[in-house]
């Protein structure tokens, strides 16, 4: 019994370990709560475009100089409501959106930086996080981050549902659309970038997107969906910084195949929706 | 009939113009429709039926025309109208409940931070029990059969407690059975003095048993009772094409020619 | 919509002055025939502003070097212009260190998909021979052959083997010149001796037991030797992997095991750089700079960089250990 409590508090000894598991479920807990809304809408890919398209905003902080990490965090959330403006023309649909704002974002990051000749520095990976280097001053932001985004998304949830849900509806009955539309774009942005210059480029797609899929296999309400999320993501983190422990490899590759797998098991063992469930309650072939 | 005082009218539209991208898909609409009536607006696809009923709940500014609802061409209390959508405009997947969906109708009703209360609660409940879907309340809303989503989507409007309900297509897709319910419905909501404007290509049922039609070809063809305005000369006008008029023990039956 | 096409030209107008203003380089640069006419420069390109260096000083006044890398860029995210690939193409030889990605990533494909029928493309790691030709047991083994950690420049005198390859190259493609070259050549390996003397001089005076190093990769392996350095570790175990709490946790403990009273970063690095500082200060020690390859403003030539180097050495491990 003994043996088995030291192997679980073994990690924990570690300062860095610590701090990365904080890190990572206070990331987990909102990219979850923020997915939930991403993947119905199905953006999913905004996870990954969006950390490129701050490309352009590093690029030309980095140029005017000032700060990276936040040149990094306004290109997103502008990108974002760019994205926004362009897809509620009714003109293109969202991932079309993404595609050609996201690329053009990156692009104009490498323009800028193709003409340095001086001192330029590897910028895109630089505004990387990594989930055992954080400090303790990046948990505490991150953490009070996390905590004000999911406040908000509490507050105005019911404006948030009807919106995504049915936004001609929400029009009609008189809810701001606009509004609500722009602010959860701005709110996908900052999450995105919190994820990223926290946990990486990696961890910030997989956690804002994985667990919210797996919850939503596992429920049948979105508040449900978002709580059951970052339970998941939390314990993907918990599980997977075991693995990397003990299995001596990368924290984020395993924290990713963590959630991964608990996707995997829901999509075959999922009450009622589940693969191997559906393949039970078939009746059975006649005579 | 009118009595002359404004609220006899829930619905007023002069010289309506509206359209997309500087094609006209109204030109001149107008009609009244009194309170308390079912009406059916018919006319073939692309004849400007959605955009109307667009126009009316305010997602959509005409170039040029007014609108009074319930006697007022202000900004309409959003309130007071309810509306369906096409089924097909609805995300089925997304996770609510029956219940979710339907009290979502009450939201226009609170402010920004309010939460729904114990009586907004029961008043989604009435509306579900006025649609028969009490005992799906906890189901998942894409769990449903059509008929079931169909009357879910009233029961939202009804939760709004709107005066005027403004309906795209219920019955597309319906069985006969599920069909004939969903009138019996309507017909009881006409009969509690609300207004129902019902979009739909159902001719024989709007012949039947509505108390108003508009014929709508991005122009008003007619309007008026349904006994003198479904004619072969008026329907074919509205649908450029041939119909057929069936007149069989006092009902009026309308197919293909 | 109208409103869009005025806005959307005004962003890409922005974005191309912020381009343009922030580069002091002239266009492009004049045509020329190829290959070179006798008693115009031999256009010489390198793949670091290092290798540059190195050509200037052999080459002088006879050479006309280009980077092909400005300081600094990752190869791995720099996109090459048009006029990089026109000089790629009109260059008469190019050095790159090793054919195997290495240390130069992309722009050997580049170079590859670019380069003239004329020009002669140098790998100087096939050129010199390996440092650890005596341990393998083969004193004519090239350090590409012997799978050599890439970052041989950071031994002055494996440097000093590069500018040889170099002096041998321009002569051999113009021979007229061979004697200047030659001279050249003597001349800086003076300095690159003299530089060597130096920087022995100066670990000297580090206390023995401070003479340890931990960097964000594995780039000094060559100059630890040279100087009786000892490695102590490295945060990035091999190239584009990811440190586990393993990796980390023992660097941490041999950091403060052995006493290493500094860790160095590199300036151009980024997620690996701020993990090293996490861990420095985990282990309450301090951080310096150490360049590994690139060159700047401050540090424009090898001879700088290697100085600036031994200063922070100096300045970070010198002095009493506790």
């Amino acid at each position: 019994m003994a043996e088995i409590i030291d192997y679980l508090g073994d990690p924990w000894t570690l300062e860095f370990m610590r701090r990365g598991l904080i890190a990572a479920v206070a990331v987990s807990a909102v990219a979850a709560v923020i997915g939930s809304f991403v993947i119905l809408k199905g953006m999913a890919f905004i996870g990954d475009a969006l950390p490129h398209a701050s490309f352009g905003g590093i690029a030309a902080a980095f140029v005017l100089g000032g700060n990276l990490f936040l040149g990094g965090a306004i290109a997103a959330v502008l990108t974002a409501l760019l994205i926004a403006f362009v897809s509620r023309r009714g003109l293109v649909k969202y991932d079309t959106a993404i595609g050609i704002l996201f690329v053009g974002a990156f692009a104009a990051g490498i323009l800028i930086i193709s003409r340095q000749t001086n001192y330029a520095p590897d910028l895109f990976s630089f505004v990387f996080g990594n989930v055992l280097g954080v400090s303790w001053s990046d948990v505490w932001t991150t953490a009070i981050a996390a905590a004000v985004i999911v406040v908000l998304v509490v507050v105005f949830y019911k404006e948030l549902l009807f919106v995504t849900y049915d936004p001609a509806m929400a029009a009609a009955a008189g809810l701001p659309v606009a509004a609500v539309q722009y602010g959860l774009m701005a709110l996908i942005g900052v999450t995105t970038v919190i994820g990223l210059q926290t946990v990486g480029i990696v961890l910030v797609v997989a956690l804002l997107v994985t667990p919210a899929a797996t919850a939503q296999l596992l429920t049948r309400r979105l508040p449900a969906m978002m709580a059951v999320g970052a339970v998941i993501g939390g314990l993907s983190s918990l599980g997977g910084l075991y693995i990397a422990y003990y299995a001596d490899v990368s924290a984020s590759a395993a924290i990713v195949l963590t959630a991964t797998t608990f996707f995997l098991l829901a999509l075959l063992f999922a009450p009622a929706r589940g693969l191997l469930w559906q393949r039970r309650s078939l009746p059975p072939e006649p005579a | 009939m009118t009595d002359g005082t404004a609220d006899a009218l829930a619905l007023e539209a002069r010289d309506l113009w509206a359209g997309y991208d500087g094609q006209p898909a109204l030109e001149g609409v107008t009609f009244d429709i009194e309170t308390g009536c079912l009406a059916g607006l018919v006319g073939p696809n692309g004849s400007g039926k959605s955009t109307l009923l667009r126009v009316i709940l305010g997602l959509h500014k005409p170039w040029r025309g007014d609108i009074r609802v319930f006697g007022s061409s202000r900004r309409p209390d959003r309130r007071r109208l309810g509306y369906t959508p096409q089924s097909e405009q609805v995300d089925w997947s997304f996770p609510v409940t029956v219940l979710d969906m339907v009290l979502m109708g009450r939201y226009g009703h609170l402010g920004p931070l309010r939460r729904p209360t114990r009586a907004d609660r029961e008043i989604a409940w009435q509306a579900l029990e006025s649609v028969r879907l009490a005992d799906l309340a906890h189901r998942r809303a894409g769990e449903l059969s059509g008929g079931q989503q169909r009357r879910a989507l009233i029961a939202r409007a009804l939760a709004q407690e709107a005066d005027l309900l403004l309906l795209d297509e219920p019955f597309a897709g319906l069985d006969a059975t599920a069909e004939h319910d969903l009138i019996a419905l309507l017909e009881g909501l006409r009969h509690q003095g609300k207004t129902l404007l019902v979009a739909t290509h159902d001719l024989s049922c709007v012949a039947a048993d509505f108390d108003h039609a508009i014929l709508l070809n991005r122009k008003v063809v007619a309007f008026g009772r349904p006994s003198d305005v479904f004619t072969e000369e008026l329907l074919n006008a509205t649908f450029q094409r041939h119909l057929l008029l069936v007149r069989l023990e006092g009902r009026t039956y309308v197919g293909h020619g | 919509m109208f409103r869009l096409a005025p806005a959307i030209t005004a962003l890409l107008a922005t974005l191309l002055l912020a381009a343009c203003g922030s580069d002091g380089q002239a266009g492009t640069p004049p045509p020329r025939s190829s290959p070179a006419s006798p008693g115009l420069p031999m256009r010489v390109g390198a793949t670091l502003p290092l290798f540059a260096d190195f050509a200037s000083e052999v080459g002088g006044d006879n050479v006309d070097v280009f980077s092909i890398l400005p300081s600094g860029a990752d190869p791995h995210t720099y996109e090459p212009t048009p006029s990089d690939n026109r000089r790629i193409a009109e260059a008469d030889i190019i050095f790159v260190n090793d054919l195997q990605p290495g240390v130069e990533g992309s722009v050997l494909d580049v170079i590859e998909s670019n380069k003239g029928q004329d020009t002669t493309v140098i790998p100087f790691m096939a050129s010199v021979t390996s440092p650890r030709a005596q341990e393998l047991g083969d004193p004519e083994i090239a350090a590409a052959e012997a799978s050599d950690n890439p970052h041989l420049w950071l031994d002055p005198l494996l440097a000093r083997a590069y500018a040889d390859v170099i002096a041998e190259t321009l002569a051999g493609e113009d021979t007229e010149n061979a004697a200047l070259y030659s001279d050249n050549l003597s001349r800086y390996g003076q300095q690159l001796a003299q530089l060597d003397d130096e920087i022995a001089a100066a670990v000297q005076q580090i206390p023995f037991e401070n003479r340890k190093l931990v960097t964000p990769h594995d780039a000094f392996p060559h100059f630890a030797r040279r100087y009786d350095l000892e490695i102590v570790g490295f945060v990035v175990p091999g190239p584009g992997q990811d440190p586990s709490p393993r990796d980390i946790a023992d660097l941490t403990n041999a950091i403060s095991d052995q006493s290493v009273p500094a860790v160095f970063t590199e300036p151009q690095i980024g997620a690996d750089s701020r993990l090293l500082e996490q861990i420095a200060a985990d282990a309450g020690v301090q951080v310096c700079t150490l360049y590994s390859d690139a060159l700047t403003d401050d540090v424009p030539t090898y001879i700088d960089m290697m100085r600036f180097n031994v200063d922070e050495l100096l300045r970070c491990l010198g002095g009493a250990s506790d």
